[in-house]
């Protein structure tokens, strides 16, 4: 039998949190129903935050159940068809001019790729010419926004044991917001499967997901502590350097650092998200006195 | 000297760390070896480490023709690589939400 869940008008509200609370609750509701089909009743819905969006839609991937998609309003049928909402493109083999009907829009398609494909390079450069293409980034943010998706893809390849990671980016008024993600062993599960910085983490999923915001890897070399900079620079450079936001859920863990602060947070468990998804806001363009080899070590 | 041409294997702009394996396949059974990085517009900080892990675990690899970015980014990092590794120190409280009613509330907060 078919279960329906109605899903909240996601707005362009600046307050991030309540686009979290509306994503926690439809994945609870979900994963709570033990019917194997869904229909995600879209009734009412004018615009869906990308931060809710993105998640959901690999939730939706991951989740093993049948999930239908109903009551659209026309322009958001045609929206959720542009972005790949109801199947996510596998970015697999993708060649070149592949995605050239996205150069006039504000997003790409939420796109999939093996995370031990031999086209991982080249899927992130086609995919950043058409975000820069479209959204007319800077030329002084090509190396920040190659940066930030060089190291934060390849961390999915070398740590999560994730078969898939995932890719979306929208402008949305002068900002990209970026959502990066997988279906993977968490942060906490990495250190556990490395049994690394077990002594002090403990059971704290919370605790992981700081360390890892520190630096510290699960994969240094015997003689040198290279590795650990992916996430913890990334960050830094988002938030300090371009006055942007950063947010990692990673099982119960969540990541929060702007402006504002930071908070690290053990989350409920009914909240749990199988793998990791980092999402971040930047500007299209960097203030003069950006420097982004200070955020490289 | 072999010469490799790092652009024909992995492409202009190279991005994750893995690909340092394609390199390493090139160079068994080589002595002394040349990477040639002409055309390479872009590698990742990652990548750069693996290139120092190469240049110090292969003794006979040399670099030519990077590009200024390309130079810039090997120079960073190699040069980070030969100093002790610092930390930002970050105090920040963990704060347990566990119950659904409080993280609910807390990001009515953000």
């Amino acid at each position: 039998m078919t279960k329906n869940i109605f899903i909240p008008n996601v707005s362009r509200d600046d307050r991030i949190g309540s686009v979290f609370n509306s994503l926690f609750a439809i994945i609870r509701e979900s994963e709570l129903i033990e019917s194997e089909t869904l229909n995600w009743d879209f009734k009412n819905d004018l615009f869906l935050h990308p931060f809710f969006l993105a998640p959901l839609a690999i939730y939706k991937d991951i989740c093993n159940k049948e999930v239908r998609c109903s009551n659209m309003e026309p322009e958001l049928e045609k929206y959720f068809t542009n972005i790949c909402f109801k199947e996510i493109y596998d970015a697999s083999g993708i060649k070149s001019g592949e995605l050239n009907k996205y150069l006039e829009k504000s997003y790409i398609p939420i796109v999939k790729f093996k995370c031990k494909g031999t086209d991982i390079n080249r899927i992130q450069e086609i995919l950043q010419r058409v975000i820069e293409r479209q959204s007319r980034v800077d030329k002084n943010m090509r190396t920040p926004i190659s940066h930030l998706l060089s190291e934060l893809v390849d961390n999915i390849g070398e740590h999560s044991g994730s078969e898939y990671g995932y890719i979306f980016c929208q402008r949305v008024k002068r900002d990209l917001l970026i959502v990066i993600g997988d279906s993977g062993r968490t942060i906490y599960g990495s250190y556990v499967n490395t049994k690394k910085y077990l002594d002090i983490i403990g059971l704290d999923e919370a605790f992981a997901i700081k360390i890892a915001n520190e630096g510290y890897s699960t994969k240094d070399r015997p003689e040198a502590e290279n590795r650990g900079y992916g996430i913890s620079k990334s960050r830094e450079m988002v938030v300090d350097g371009l006055g942007g936001a950063f947010f990692m859920l990673s099982g119960t863990a969540f990541y929060r650092h702007n402006e504002q602060g930071i908070n690290i947070v053990n989350i409920p468990e009914a909240y749990r998200w199988n793998g990791t998804i980092i999402l971040v806001r930047i500007p299209l363009k960097a203030s003069q006195d950006f420097n982004f080899y200070h955020f490289v070590e | 000297m072999d010469i490799i041409e790092v652009q024909k294997i992995l492409g202009k702009e190279i991005r994750s760390r893995a690909s340092i394996c394609a390199i390493k396949e090139r160079m068994e059974n080589k002595g002394e070896v040349c990477l040639d990085m002409k055309d390479i517009t872009f590698i990742s900080r990652s990548f750069a480490d693996e290139l120092y892990n190469l240049q110090y675990d292969y003794k006979q690899v040399h670099f030519c023709n990077q590009s200024e970015e390309v130079s810039k980014m090997m120079q960073v990092v190699w040069e980070g690589r030969k100093k002790k590794r610092e930390r930002k120190a970050d105090h920040t409280v963990i704060q347990d939400m566990t119950s659904i009613d409080k993280f609910v509330d807390f990001l009515q907060t953000i």
